[in-house]
């Protein structure tokens, strides 16, 4: 297998990564260096003041159970601004103290409003957006948070749906589905694959015989042009619970798969990322 | 009754070399018994034997008497019989760390032990780190953990519920939670709220205050929760510990059953390995350190010496009690010590620093020990009585034993002692011991008493030369001829001054062997013959004689004045012994006495200026006996004497020159003189018979130089007592010259026999009418001593006279003065 990267479709320049000062962003912010490393990418931080947290600064009545002491006390403007900036120099210093070891380029802003529309509107100018699975949610309920849920369902750019758990050394997975951005993925995967020094699979969904063996064949046509060696075979992939099944026998580095694959409609896709062990880049 | 000179055969009680019945120590068989030291050997075997509290030995005699390879010898073959003792290790006391607790073993299963202990640690530290990493033990974790994260999920998401259905959103801030009434999932801002109306404000704030408290209660819970986790998972963690340990442990007290001590130590282990099960869930190998240096586990941190064994005494591979000597019996090195390791400037210590004595090793068996490096050293003779005394020993450091210090230390549990100590010293220890300790009789009840002499007679001469020929095997030396081993017997009997006794000192005989054969080495020849043994002994005394022959020069050039021709009155040569280290010679100075009138004393001059001894004054004090009552049994001695060692300088000390001094006396109360040619030696009593004194042969042979060096006139000789006779073992040298007539050595039993000799003149006997014939000795002596009585009465009544006229004349002008 060679391990120079192919050209590709993909051009990640930019990688989004949004903080704030929770142990759970910083897995996040290690999964994001990682990635922004291994595709030779800048890496934005993003630090966003939420808005709700300000308002709510400027009702009378509302007050502030403080963690630990389980007290209440009054809410303040100047103490919320205070206690966000501070939360905002932490993620800076967390997003340095990640990426100067690496050389990597970064960058770092803060942003004041609506935590989600800020993000999507943020995300619009990077090439990918990455968010957490779970934002302080136990691993066991297995959903994402809103805010992911939300950058999942609306940005129009690829987004790499972290996780705690990476695997650098597993193969990375790729699903050769029927959208114009098959390729796209494929190409992305090869990247990846490449930069992390790591075995390439190819699953193709065999849902229509005929569809999959054109798949099949564009693929091996793609991967002898670029002298790229992969592992091409088929999975059951009839709709989105059979496919998570089949992914779930083998070991995945990393999935990457079509945001606008037919078999993922909303429902579908937040179980499909919760399903799988691993972190997920869904193409757009 | 005049004494004759002694024939040549008395004078050497030569080793028949006819007797002896081979030809070289070749043909002789080593010899197994112990010569010459029946009473040694009973009394050993006798108290190695007897297994009783008190029943220590003690062997005394002189260095080089074979104590300790009789008594090693014997201990050995008593101890091959007796069982192997049990092994002694000191473990961990988990209870009260600085009480380390003695295990008893089977011989050979401490060391056991102490590597099964070694394994069931490097086993638990691989399990139990296993058995917490195991996806088991973590999804049951885990389980434990979300189940209360759930809980508090699911109250927070119920209140959030709640909160949503009355338009109010739980929101997270920085430091905690809130709420705040919302719009279309938005906060209401403050001037929305403005606008709201009373009632409405009034309702958001009623319901905030409430939700608030629900909030607040469920929080409180949190830590309670938190704690039940900790718990849990607490005593999730003991029973993957005792899972762990367990299994391992129980097999070990399986194979140490037959110890009910080590199955309860190995019960602790596992209760203690659950209680410290942190210690074995990291896998670290390092110690935590200060400053980058590494301190040592048992000072800070998990430790896991403290599940090692530390083996005082084992016996994996020996046959029979143990026979210990130690060399160096200090306090410490007889009842053990606990070391300490320097750590950042603080010493440290614990139970696997306890390092074992000589009595550990030795119980079950035998300790021998010198006793007077035992009392030389500070304590150790105490430590070992204590040790005796309660059957137990203690290892304490001094300090702790004089209540010095009392910093914290270790006292590890006493181990029960069975040791039977030998103390192997001179005899004069012996007798101290027994006069000042009155512990020592009740702890050593054995003495075994050596012997440095034995008696000369048809079996130990059969026996000496198979002593020699053992010696000459054990050193490898070349063998000796008959000749030589007759020699050696020779100089044996010479060692101890006596021609019927033979020396049982092992230590010069053995030097004399190895002497003469350097010197056969030196003559090319393959066995030693007499004239090496000769070599050796010539050697022996010029490497040591140097005093000596600086005398000898000194009364040649006549610096000491010594006569060996003429005669004198009031002098004769008296011999005196000097002893310098292991080497004695004989040397002659004159005697001198003077006569005068006086109050019937004999003045010693020695000890007028106190260089005589007690029993030199004794020896001159008998002479006053001898004369009163010989002399002036009927009127008083009024004559007084005095004696003087003419030319000495030193302490003079016995009583061996006092018939010496008794013939100067005779000779110058009589006025008659005294042959030079001759020496005299020997003691006298009150009866005038002649004692036996010690150094016979080295006496005679120093005035056999002196005369030698002159010329031998063949008049010259030596008195000596009659009771001496038997311990003469003379020189060749001196043999040949009193066969060839230039020499004589007489043995004389009275004074009145060796004043004959001295001075040719008959001594006298009293007739019946209580006369001594005309013209004898005593005859003049009598003679000397009435004319001086009388002297002193005709003195004593005229100054009488003179002094009763003065007091008349003094009582007159007492009177005429009342008057």
């Amino acid at each position: 297998m060679t391990t120079k990267a192919p050209k590709s479709d993909l051009k990640v320049k930019r990688i989004l990564v949004a903080l704030d000062a929770s142990p759970h962003s910083e897995e996040a912010l290690e999964a994001a260096v990682e990635l922004a490393h291994s595709l030779e990418a800048e890496l934005e931080g993003i630090f966003i003041e939420d808005e709700d947290l300000l308002r709510l600064a400027g009702l009378p009545f509302v007050r502030e159970l403080r963690h630990f002491s389980a007290r209440y006390e009054d809410v303040s403007s100047q103490r919320i601004e205070r206690e966000l900036r501070t939360q905002a120099r932490r993620a800076e210093a967390a997003l340095a103290r990640s990426a100067k070891p690496r050389r990597l380029h970064y960058s770092f802003r803060v942003l004041r409003g609506r935590v989600e529309a800020e993000l999507l509107e943020a995300a619009e100018e990077a090439d990918i957006v990455t968010v957490g699975r779970a934002r302080s949610a136990p691993e066991r309920t297995r959903k994402l948070g809103s805010v992911a849920r939300a950058v999942v369902r609306e940005a129009s750019r690829t987004v790499m749906v972290l996780h705690r758990q990476a695997h650098p050394s597993q193969p990375v997975c790729v699903i050769y589905g029927a959208c114009g951005t098959a390729r796209k993925a494929l190409a992305a995967g090869a990247q990846l694959a490449a930069a992390q020094g790591s075995e390439l699979r190819v699953f193709i969904p065999d849902g229509d015989r005929e569809q999959a063996a054109a798949s099949e064949n564009e693929v091996e046509e793609w991967l002898a042009g670029q002298r790229f060696a992969a592992t091409v075979q088929r999975v059951a992939g009839r709709d989105c619970r059979d496919l998570l099944r089949s992914l779930q026998h083998y070991s995945c580095g990393a999935v990457i798969v079509e945001r606008d694959d037919p078999m993922l409609g909303e429902d579908e896709l937040h179980d499909f990322l919760v399903g799988l062990d691993c972190p997920v880049l869904l193409i757009r | 009754m005049t004494a004759k000179a002694l024939p040549v055969s008395a004078l050497c009680q030569e080793c028949d070399e006819r007797q002896l019945d081979f030809d070289t120590t070749a043909d002789l068989k080593d010899l197994t018994e112990v010569i010459g030291q029946a009473r040694a050997v009973e009394s050993a075997q006798f108290g190695i034997g007897i297994r009783r509290e008190g029943y220590n030995l003690f062997a005394l005699g002189p260095t080089g008497t074979g104590k300790f390879s009789l008594i090693n010898r014997l201990a050995k073959e008593k101890a091959a019989t007796e069982p192997l003792p049990n092994d002694w290790c000191y473990v961990n006391n988990f209870k009260e760390a600085h009480k380390p607790r003695a295990l008893e073993l089977a011989p050979g299963l401490g060391d056991s032990l102490r590597r099964d202990m070694d394994q069931l640690v490097d086993d638990l530290r691989s399990s139990m780190p296993a058995a917490y990493e195991s996806e088991e033990y973590r999804t049951q974790v885990q389980a434990i953990q979300e189940e209360v994260k759930e809980r508090e999920e699911s109250a927070l998401q119920e209140l959030q519920k709640s909160a949503k259905e009355k338009g109010i959103a739980l929101i997270r801030t920085p430091a905690g939670f809130a709420f705040a009434p919302t719009k279309d999932d938005e906060v209401v801002s403050p001037d929305e709220y403005d606008k709201l109306s009373k009632t409405e404000r009034k309702r958001i704030e009623r319901d905030v205050e409430e939700l608030q408290q629900q909030l607040q209660r469920s929080l409180h819970q949190v830590p309670q929760w938190k704690k039940e986790i900790k718990d849990r998972v607490k005593s999730l963690d003991r029973e993957v510990a005792t899972y762990s340990v367990s299994h391992l442990i129980e097999s070990l007290q399986e194979k140490y059953r037959e110890s009910a001590a080590v199955t309860e130590y190995l019960g602790e282990v596992r209760e203690d390995v659950i209680d410290h099960l942190e210690d074995f869930r990291s896998n670290e190998e390092e110690g935590p350190t200060v400053l980058g240096i590494q301190l040592s586990k048992a000072a800070e941190g998990p430790s896991f010496n403290r599940y090692k064994v530390n083996v005082l005494v084992g016996h994996a591979n020996g046959d029979g009690a143990p026979v210990i000597y130690e060399d160096n019996p200090s306090y410490q090195n007889l009842v053990g010590r606990v070391e300490h390791l320097a750590q950042l400037g603080a010493l440290v210590t614990d139970f696997t620093m306890i390092k074992s004595g000589a009595l550990h090793r030795a119980n079950g068996g035998y300790l021998l020990i010198d006793a007077q490096k035992v009392l030389m050293q500070p304590y150790a003779w105490e430590g070992l009585k204590r040790a005796l005394r309660s059957r137990q020993i203690h290892i304490e450091s001094l300090g702790q034993m004089l209540s010095l210090v009392s910093t914290v230390s270790l006292e590890p549990a006493p181990v029960p002692m069975n040791v039977k100590v030998v103390m192997l010293g001179d005899p004069y220890l012996y007798y101290l011991l027994a006069y000042y300790d009155p512990e020592f009789g009740e702890l050593f009840k054995v003495a075994v008493d050596f012997d440095d002499r034995m008696q000369r007679d048809a079996d130990s001469s059969r026996l000496y030369p198979r002593l020699i020929a053992t010696l000459v095997r054990k050193e490898d030396l070349r063998h000796f001829h008959r000749t030589a081993v007759a020699r050696v017997i020779e100089h044996s009997a010479r060692a101890v001054g006596d021609a019927e006794r033979l020396s049982t000192h092992m230590g010069s005989v053995q030097d004399l062997l190895r002497e003469a054969d350097y010197w056969a080495d030196e003559a090319g020849a393959d066995i030693v013959r007499r004239e090496h043994v000769q070599h050796a002994i010539d050697s022996q005394i010029h490497r040591s004689d140097r005093l000596q022959q600086r005398i000898q020069e000194e009364i040649q050039r006549g610096t000491i004045l010594i006569d060996t021709e003429g005669e004198r009155v009031g002098a004769v040569n008296g011999l005196s012994v000097m002893s310098l280290g292991q080497y004695s010679f004989g040397q002659p100075s004159r005697i001198t006495a003077r006569v005068r009138l006086g109050e019937g004393e004999v003045i010693d001059i020695e000890r007028e200026v106190e260089l005589g001894g007690p029993i030199h004054s004794k020896g001159v004090m008998i002479l006053a006996g001898y004369l009163g009552a010989r002399f002036a049994h009927d009127r008083p001695l009024s004559l007084s004497a005095s004696l003087v060692f003419e030319q000495s300088y030193g302490e003079i000390e016995g009583d061996s020159a006092s018939s010496t001094e008794l013939y100067a006396l005779l000779s110058a109360l009589a006025e008659a003189p005294i042959k030079q040619c001759f020496a005299v030696t020997g003691s006298v009593n009150q009866q005038g018979e002649v004692q036996p004194i010690g150094g016979v042969n080295e006496k005679i042979e120093g005035f056999f130089d002196v005369c030698r060096a002159r010329e031998l006139t063949g008049e010259q000789g030596v008195l000596i007592p009659e009771s001496n006779v038997k311990h003469l073992m003379l020189r060749q040298d001196v043999v040949d010259a009193v066969a060839d007539g230039k020499f004589s050595i007489y043995a004389v039993a009275t004074i009145d026999e060796g004043i004959e000799i001295l001075t040719g003149v008959p001594a006298g006997e009293r007739d019946a009418s209580g006369r001594f014939p005309p013209n004898s000795i005593n005859y003049r002596v009598d003679e000397k001593i009435r004319t001086l009585s009388e002297k002193m009465h005709a003195f004593a009544t005229a100054t009488k006279g003179a002094e009763a006229e003065d007091e008349k004349g003094e009582a007159g002008d007492d009177e005429g003065a009342e008057e």
